[in-house]
């Protein structure tokens, strides 16, 4: 039996399923329990409970006009909907709905390349394609384009991008949503429309030039609920000629503010790829007990008595890996260049070199690739690790990614690091700590990422991380720093951390779609978007 | 009463069959005899780091089965090199000896191309030799999955048998548990899953 929407009658419910099954057929809506368990997030810390967000039905449509007949009839009969891509966004929700009783209108279907220009570099995609799927339709083709996935890449690139999802390789295409190049959205009325240079009938740009004329619209469709997305352009890099990186690592704690300083300055001014930090001394604590010591006494250690140790035992505080992509003189120049300016700026910096590779690789090359995402590989590796500990008994059943937003430099790296490790330290959580380096996806901007637990066995985990949630958005919110996505259960939480000049953002995102949407049809909650008829409900 | 001397011949024979309705078809000796059909799979998929995985596949791989090796227990290159293109032409079954991450992986997947885990069998050492078994399938194959409880260290081989024999168009799903003794602890005290992909009912 179909879990119905809140308000909604069997009799509309039924009705609305029947002009669902008149439009894409009757074996492409699903109704039945087991078809509509599929659509469960698999890694909800709410599973099995009550307030576990479930879909009542799902329907996958082939065709634009295919989603507007969805669309006009989920209108007629006031159902909900909430559109996926293809579902894999595990830790942000997957294909599971904000609002509990949401039809999934399910774009797996509309899976089709409809261009790809290597000569333009970029493709133009629906909903259903993954980034395997691109990447494998690039080499058949022999294009001299790479793709920037995310890890894992199974994922969708309308979808990864509409979450604002993020990738490995240069800065400009990392932003996943920044770089795509217009998009067609069916509006909650029905209707078709094309953004930027696609609002021009027989636009020849469409997905060169992304702002048209007059409002970029673009960005509402992103964590929104405007509309559904049925295509959308992607700009695409041109295939380097090598790849190089090295590592640089700095003795003292203190020094990653300088070597924030120079890495930015090295991306920025397009020399590098994304930068991965890491800190040596944090992963020399598994087998030095004077340094768990030391890091584990009240009150936390000092920046001298770290350094006192480092010394002692030769081992950095930070290292980072730099990326370099181009032409192999350029890229090998560059290189040098940073060892220059590093070295001659913070003492006792020591480099070495990374890989290096010339493309296209061969078959044997790629397969002994260690971080494809890095070279536009997609993987689907990140699924073999994930190891158990007494902390995080059932490291499979998933986990909640808190993702807040910090300034790009090295002393919010220092404070974030403290600020939200004594709320893991309070909750019991193994995660984050004084040694935790960011995510480094964003441009200009980075991540303090951790992955909270989740346990399908014990509602105790689940609860611990649920409440170490919320006190770490509120952490967050007090030091300046919110998160940039989020699962579900927490889009009211995080939402609500917006909420300057008495939440006139997300007043005005409201109004917007009380106007555009005034059935409340689309994607209910997402973004911390209600309608007017359900903002009573809001969590936060 | 089978023994395990008995049943471990019988698990052998049964290895040896090109078509049986499973180890647990009917009873151990329904192995042999049974009419039931079983699913033909396209692949075996194992993790060969480890002792358990290479040895399920061994027995997959005598008994005339397509075997892959994943690569650090990544299933990546299985996936885009082979997987995805044989399910777009036609969605077939699979089964494998896998840690988590690739079933989970897999399981997703099959779920866009109209498939469904039919079978599975998670296992986890409970210490002192002790290994769990929790099997979910059809009714037909795990009737007689008390019979594994004799198995001791060969309780992978046994399993390997099975799953690459799993019976079709079976009815009810069920589930059962079994103890076997005797047998090395799971590397890193990790739980395994045997299991088969195949199209929906």
């Amino acid at each position: 039996m179909a879990t119905l929407p809140a308000g909604v009658s069997a009799a509309d419910f039924n009705a609305a399923i029947t002009k669902f099954k008149a439009a894409v057929g009757e074996k492409n809506v699903f109704t039945s329990d087991d078809d509509v368990a599929l659509y469960r997030d698999a890694y909800s810390p709410m599973w099995g409970t009550p307030q576990e967000l479930l879909a009542s039905a799902a329907v996958a449509p082939d065709t634009v006009e295919q989603v507007q007949a969805i669309v006009r009839a989920a209108n007629e009969h006031k159902i909900p909907l909430y559109p996926i891509s293809t579902g894999k966004n595990v830790g942000y929700g997957g294909s599971a709905p904000n609002l509990h009783g949401s039809v999934v209108v399910d774009l797996k279907r509309m899976n089709r390349i409809l261009e790809v220009d290597d000569r333009r570099g970029f493709a133009l995609v629906e909903p259903g394609v993954a980034y395997f799927d691109l990447y494998r339709h690039i080499q058949e083709k022999k294009l001299k384009v790479w793709i920037d996935c995310p890890d894992p890449g199974w994922g969708s690139l309308i979808g990864n991008s509409l979450d604002h999802g993020v990738g490995y390789t240069f800065g400009a295409f990392r932003d996943h949503f920044g770089s795509h190049c217009g998009m067609e959205v069916v509006l909650p009325n029905g209707e078709v429309m094309r953004t930027g240079m696609g609002a021009l009938p027989g636009a020849k740009s469409w997905q060169d030039y992304k702002y048209g004329f007059g409002p970029y619209v673009d960005g509402l469709f992103g964590q929104g609920n405007y509309g559904i997305v049925t295509k959308m352009g992607f700009w695409l890099m041109p295939e380097p000629e090598a790849y190089q990186s090295g590592y640089v690592s700095v003795p003292k704690r203190r020094d990653i503010i300088s070597l924030v300083d120079h890495v930015n300055y090295l991306e920025h001014i397009g020399l590098i790829g994304q930068p991965n930090y890491s800190s040596p001394l944090g992963r020399a604590q598994r087998n030095e007990p004077d340094l768990r010591a030391i890091v584990g006494k009240a009150g936390g250690p000092s920046d001298d008595e770290l350094d006192r140790f480092g010394a002692s035992k030769g081992i950095p505080s930070w290292e980072v890996q730099l990326q370099f992509y181009g032409p192999a003189k350029t890229v090998a120049a560059n290189w040098e260049y940073a060892r220059e300016r590093i070295g001659a700026s913070i003492p006792g910096s020591t480099f070495r070199d990374g890989h290096s590779y010339r493309f296209p690789l061969t078959a044997e090359q790629q397969a002994a690739v260690e971080h494809k995402v890095a070279l536009g590989i997609p993987a689907m590796s990140i699924f073999s690790i994930g190891a158990r500990s007494e902390l995080n008994p059932s490291p499979t059943d998933g986990h909640l990614w808190f993702a807040p937003i910090i300034p790009k430099t090295g002393e919010a790296i220092l404070e974030s690091q403290r600020a939200f490790a004594k709320v893991y330290q309070e909750f019991g959580l193994n995660v984050g700590g004084i040694f935790q380096t960011p995510a480094t996806w964003i441009y200009r901007a980075f991540v303090m990422i951790v992955g909270l637990p989740v346990s399908r066995s014990n509602k105790e985990i689940n609860a611990k991380s649920m409440a170490a949630f919320k006190r770490v958005v509120e952490v967050a919110a007090e030091n300046g720093w919110a998160e940039y996505r989020s699962p579900p259960a927490f889009a009211d939480l995080v939402a609500d951390s917006y909420s300057y000049n008495d939440h006139a953002l997300r007043r005005f995102s409201e109004q917007l779609k009380d106007a555009v949407d005034p059935n409340g049809i689309i994607a209910a909650g997402r973004g911390g978007i209600w309608p007017k008829h359900l903002r009573g409900g809001r969590k936060a | 009463m089978t023994n395990r001397r008995e049943f471990l011949q019988i698990g052998l024979a049964a290895t040896a069959l090109p078509v049986a309705g499973g180890l647990f078809a009917s009873g151990a000796n329904a192995a042999v005899a049974s009419p039931v059909r079983s699913i033909p799979l396209y692949k075996v998929l194992f993790d060969d780091r480890f002792a358990e995985g290479k040895a399920f596949g061994e027995v997959a791989s005598n008994l005339g089965m397509a075997c892959h090796a994943m690569q650090g227990g990544d299933v990546t290159d299985f996936w885009y090199h082979d997987l995805d293109l044989a399910w777009r032409a036609e969605p077939k079954p699979i089964a494998g000896f896998t840690r988590h991450g690739p079933l989970f992986v897999l399981e997703h997947l099959g779920w866009d191309r109209g498939l469904r885990v039919v079978f599975r069998a998670e296992h986890r050492s409970l210490g002192d030799g002790v290994i769990e078994h929790r099997l979910s399938g059809p009714a037909e194959s795990l009737s007689a999955a008390a019979a594994l409880a004799p198995a001791g260290s060969d309780w992978v081989r046994l399993m390997a048998a099975s799953v690459t024999q799993c019976a079709a168009g079976c009815s009810q799903p069920a589930e059962r548990t079994v103890v076997t003794r005797g047998a090395e602890r799971l590397p890193d005290d990790e739980t395994f899953y045997s299991w088969v992909i195949a199209p929906k009912a």
